[in-house]
């Protein structure tokens, strides 16, 4: 546990003076150009009406504060949890809340607080590592496929509509019973069937921008093809492709929460929201302080998911381009 | 000779934007006789268009706003009516057909529903003049009007099935179909071929002499308006600075907006070599230059430029200027 | 994240795989043929488009977008082409700088046959080819700052690099009347003239041979048209460019051409210089051009006719001469036969039966 709380200091503090000594580094040698640039291009890029928009937005202030709430507890976890929350303390079981465990003690005597706050590690994890993977397959292909054309636009997109007809919940289950439990795997079942959303939105975006002139200016002064991918069509993709990195993660957790609920995918005693869900909802007609163990973490992925949802709503709605002067 | 068909007077609109209220019309005066063709000519963003709008009462509100001005139609202030009021008047007395045909023609009804609904809307239930059986014949006559050919035929049809110049001209039979005395036209033929432009403008001249309607004209084509118009008035950021006959703002343009217009545009058969052009940029409506607003850009800019805001001076037989080279000479229009 | 860009990277390099080989050709070689003095040459050029609709049409539909074209452009001279809507004039710039390829015809470029050259060889002939849009902004890639814009093409095609090529991109922005403190800024910053200086620009940082203006200022106001005009005149004295000036309005064609060309559904039907075509414009379609375009001058009387009915269709075009159910003069032959672009002297070519001389004269039309 101490071995921890030093890691994540120290890692906090490198990032801390890494970023400053680099800015200081920038100055020195005269690059204050882009150093004044990046400060210049962030306060414009609040005025973009993108960003007015958003702040007077009350689902975008609601949504980010709860991701960064979120996100905030899984780095720094280890400093917010005050106990352990995979081992118990025997003598401090069915607990309920107080200040030493202001959620209180399950069977085993483990803090439901300390494993709620370790969960979003778990949750948020299982978000970034499906985006990853959905991202890695799905841009690539859909990209290719909208830009090309032709027969690799059905070759692919054939297989994209096959995909999407799939039960994607049953699929991932199918997936874990198959090849047992654990956190990679439940990314990677969720990830074989989730790569066609991507896939078919870079797919739309790359159609669309294709016919934009500034695409015939590019390969009029010869860029290449694959130049013209990457800097110009797949940079245009951008508003839409973080909507769809947003909403990622709230289907991540809910998947990967009903996968543990079934007793798939991730098991006690990790931490993990569904996990606990499954293993305290057998205790839900029990006297109290049973119950709680499974509605605390049931509230807080509602509110999590919420928030997530909240923050995807509303960006898409700010980055909207009807909504631009 | 003719009488005083609209009389604006004074017309301020604005538009209140969160960076800053856009003074798009800053004080206009118009006047439009039966029977004669007035061109309203100037660059992007002088504000014709919204003083079109302006006159018709559809600006969009929130953020913009009519905050001053007269709109004499017909004795009375259109500014002073009832939206239902201005309901009725528009489309019958004074219609508007626009650049982009589009905007008017839905792609889901033919084109005989659609030019059919003024006319049932205003003369069979509103105004009792026609009963609704005549309503087809009407519709095909208007066709006829507008020289599109096999009209009996064509009623039927839907917009995409027609062309662009014919979607032009639907959109006229649409808004000429209640015969409005006035008939403003925001840069109809901008989005047309050449030839077509040539017909639709001899259609318009063709309404003048048959119908008698008066029409509005508004351009940035300095050549459309000395084809089309009796009269002309120039605009530059929200106000006119120069409004006289034909003739005489081709022949003797006085304000130097209006000659260094002139001289930019390239004319077919002219020896020049090069094209005068005007220095520096049209400047914001939101926070526009004290005095005369085109004074950073005038080569003849005096001391008193920069600080008073000129009026209209009146130079000869309907000849007006807002500038101050000419505003020591006797008279004094608004 | 490695993973992730690994597997962009690869996903991104099959489309390599997916391009089609280069097929075994002897190396390129000049045509003897073709006049040094021609810059640009086009033989028979034909472009027909397949139409989308019908999956279960029998017959396919092609839109006759350029159907047989022949001209050349001299090095260093205006070449302008006018026309209406769907005449092809468009098709014609982005056929010679090899946007899209000829379904049929010849196309030479610098004694070169264009129609020769892959995808790679072309690409790399680009740096002797300019283009201007229409409309600069959305000619720009909205992401990218004036530099980049600028960088690009000088990057592409190896030309500079560091200091040599901050050298040229300053020199060129010197020329357009830019300053350096634009080059960190976005496109949609600029009004329209600016980005049409910046897209100027562009052009210049490759110093090319050739530059084809699409419609150039059609998007902009009266008073930036006249500047955009006097800079694209004074850049070609200066630098000795070969301009093909595409534009709908006659009135610009007619003040910075030296020669000129008239298209109509996908022909040409009239060339010749600028001076000619004036005072003698023979072909029915230019006679109405001329006649029925605009001056912003009301003491010009036009004696125009002004020409009856719609612009036809590109996939159906009028049989025989295209013009025919428009032309106030024609006879049954028009509807027959079509007439050959033959010349009648002195740099003057007409496609009409009628026409037999530069000294043709037209009797007043029927009504």
């Amino acid at each position: 546990m101490m071995s921890e709380i030093v890691g994540q200091i120290t890692f906090a503090l490198a990032i801390f003076v890494f970023g400053i000594s680099f800015l200081l580094l920038a100055r020195t040698f005269g690059a204050e150009r882009i150093v004044a640039k990046v400060y210049r291009s962030m306060k414009k890029r609040g005025q973009s009406p993108t960003a007015r928009y958003f702040r007077r937005d009350i689902r975008a202030k609601v949504g980010l504060a709860i991701v960064l709430v979120v996100v905030f507890t899984a780095i720094f976890a280890s400093f917010m949890a005050p106990h352990d929350p995979i081992r118990g303390i025997s003598e401090d079981r069915f607990q309920g809340p107080s200040w030493n465990y202001p959620m209180g003690t399950d069977y085993a005597g483990r803090c439901i607080f300390s494993r709620i706050i370790y969960g979003t590690r778990i949750a948020l994890m299982i978000g970034a590592l499906l985006v990853a993977v959905e991202f890695a397959i799905g841009v690539p292909l859909g990209l290719l496929a909208g830009y090309r054309g032709g027969k690799i636009d059905s070759l692919i997109m054939r297989a994209v509509d096959a995909v999407l007809a799939m039960p994607g919940m049953i699929i991932a289950l199918a997936f874990v019973a198959i090849f047992g439990p654990g956190l990679y795997k439940v990314v990677l079942a969720m990830a074989v069937t989730g790569w066609a959303g991507y896939a078919r939105l870079m797919r739309g975006q790359a159609l669309a921008i294709k016919e934009e002139p500034y695409i015939e200016a590019a390969r009029a002064i010869g860029e290449k093809d694959r130049t013209i991918l990457r800097r110009y069509v797949l940079p245009n993709s951008i508003s839409p492709l973080i909507v769809m990195v947003t909403m990622t993660f709230p289907a991540a957790i809910l998947l990967s929460s009903s996968m543990s609920f079934l007793g798939l995918g991730i098991m006690p005693p990790e931490p993990d929201w569904g996990a606990m869900l499954n293993q305290y909802s057998r205790y839900l007609g029990d006297p109290m302080p049973a119950p709680l163990w499974s509605i605390f973490p049931g509230l807080v992925m509602i509110i999590t998911i919420l928030g997530f949802n909240f923050l995807g709503d509303a960006l898409r709605d700010a980055l909207d381009p009807r909504l631009r002067e | 000779m003719s009488e005083t068909l609209l009389k604006v007077q004074g017309l301020k609109t604005y538009f209140f934007l969160e960076r800053g209220t856009v003074k798009a019309v800053d004080g206009v005066d118009l006047e439009i006789k039966k029977g004669e063709i007035l061109g309203l000519v100037g660059e992007t963003g002088c504000g014709k268009s919204v003083t079109a709008m302006s006159i018709l009462r559809l600006i969009q509100s929130p953020p913009g706003k009519i905050v001053e001005g007269k709109i004499i139609f017909e004795g009375k202030d259109l500014l002073k009516k009832s939206s239902e009021e201005m309901r009725k008047i528009r489309g019958t007395k004074i219609s508007i057909i626009f650049q982009d045909p589009h905007t008017c023609l839905d792609p889901v009804f033919t084109i005989g529903y659609q030019i059919a609904e003024p006319i049932e809307l205003h003369q069979v239930i509103e105004q009792h003049l026609m009963s609704a059986k005549e309503v087809p014949k009407k519709v095909v006559e208007m066709l006829k009007l507008v020289r599109i050919p096999d009209p009996e035929q064509r009623v039927a049809e839907y917009p995409h099935q027609f062309s662009g110049g014919m979607k032009q001209r639907a959109m006229i039979a649409m808004m000429i179909s209640c015969n409005p005395s006035l008939l403003i036209a925001d840069e109809p033929t901008t989005a047309v071929d050449v030839t077509i432009q040539a017909q639709i403008l001899d259609l318009m001249r063709d309404l003048k002499r048959k119908l008698g309607t008066s029409i509005l004209l508004i351009t940035h084509n300095l050549g459309v308006v000395a084809e089309m118009c009796d009269r002309v008035a120039v605009m530059y950021a929200g106000n006119i600075v120069e409004q006289a006959e034909i003739m005489t703002l081709f022949k003797s343009p006085k304000h130097p907006y209006t000659r260094a217009l002139l001289a930019a545009v390239p004319k077919v058969g002219s020896k020049k070599k090069e094209l005068e052009t005007i220095p520096g940029t049209v400047p914001s409506l939101i926070t526009p230059p004290p005095g005369c607003k085109f004074h950073p850009r005038c080569p003849y800019a005096m001391d008193i430029c920069k600080k008073e805001f000129p009026q209209m001076t009146k130079i000869g037989k309907e000849h007006l200027v807002r500038c101050h080279l000419y505003s020591k000479s006797k008279g004094g229009a608004t | 994240m490695t993973a992730t860009l690994a597997l962009l990277v690869s996903g991104l390099s099959f489309s390599k795989l997916t391009a089609k080989r280069p097929k075994e050709r002897p190396s390129v070689k000049k045509n003897a043929k073709i006049p040094k003095e021609h810059l640009v040459e086009i033989r028979g050029l034909k472009k027909y488009f397949e139409t989308k609709k019908g999956i279960f049409a029998r017959e396919k539909k092609w839109v006759h977008a350029v159907d047989d074209v022949n001209f050349y452009i001299r090095r260093g001279e205006v070449f302008g082409l006018v026309g209406e809507s769907g005449c092809g004039k468009t098709t014609v710039g982005k056929l010679i700088v090899g946007l899209i390829r000829p379904t049929a015809g010849e196309i030479y470029f610098d004694g070169h046959n264009l129609t020769e050259f892959d995808k790679e060889e072309m690409r790399k002939l680009r740096r002797r080819m300019g283009v201007i849009y229409q409309h600069p902004q959305s000619s720009f890639n909205p992401r990218m700052t004036i530099h980049t814009i600028l960088s690009r093409p000088i990057e592409i095609h190896k030309i500079a690099k560091g200091e040599k090529m901050e050298e040229i991109i300053l020199k060129v922005l010197k020329e357009v009347g830019l300053e350096p403190q634009h080059l960190d800024r976005y496109p949609h910053e600029f009004s329209g003239g600016q980005q049409q200086r910046i897209a100027i620009g562009r052009v210049l940082v490759l110093n090319p041979d050739f530059v084809i203006l699409d419609e150039p200022t059609s998007a902009l106001d009266v008073s930036v048209q006249a500047y955009i005009l006097n800079m694209l005149g004074k850049l070609q004295s200066k630098f000795g460019f070969t301009y093909l000036l595409i534009s709908h309005d006659l009135n610009i064609v007619e003040h910075m051409s030296d020669r000129i060309a008239v298209m109509y559904v996908g022909k040409m039907v009239e060339l010749a210089d600028k001076t000619e075509l004036r005072k003698n414009a023979l072909h029915p379609y230019t006679r109405s051009l001329l006649t029925v375009a605009p001056i912003a001058d009301p003491t010009r009387k036009r004696k125009g006719v002004i020409i009856k009915g719609e612009v036809p269709s590109t996939i159906n075009p009028p049989s025989g001469c295209r013009f025919h159910p428009r032309c106030p003069y024609a006879k049954p032959v028009c509807k027959e036969k079509e007439p050959a672009f033959k010349g009648i002297g002195g740099g003057h070519y007409v496609a009409c039966h009628f026409v037999k001389s530069r000294t043709h004269k037209w009797p007043s039309p029927r009504k």
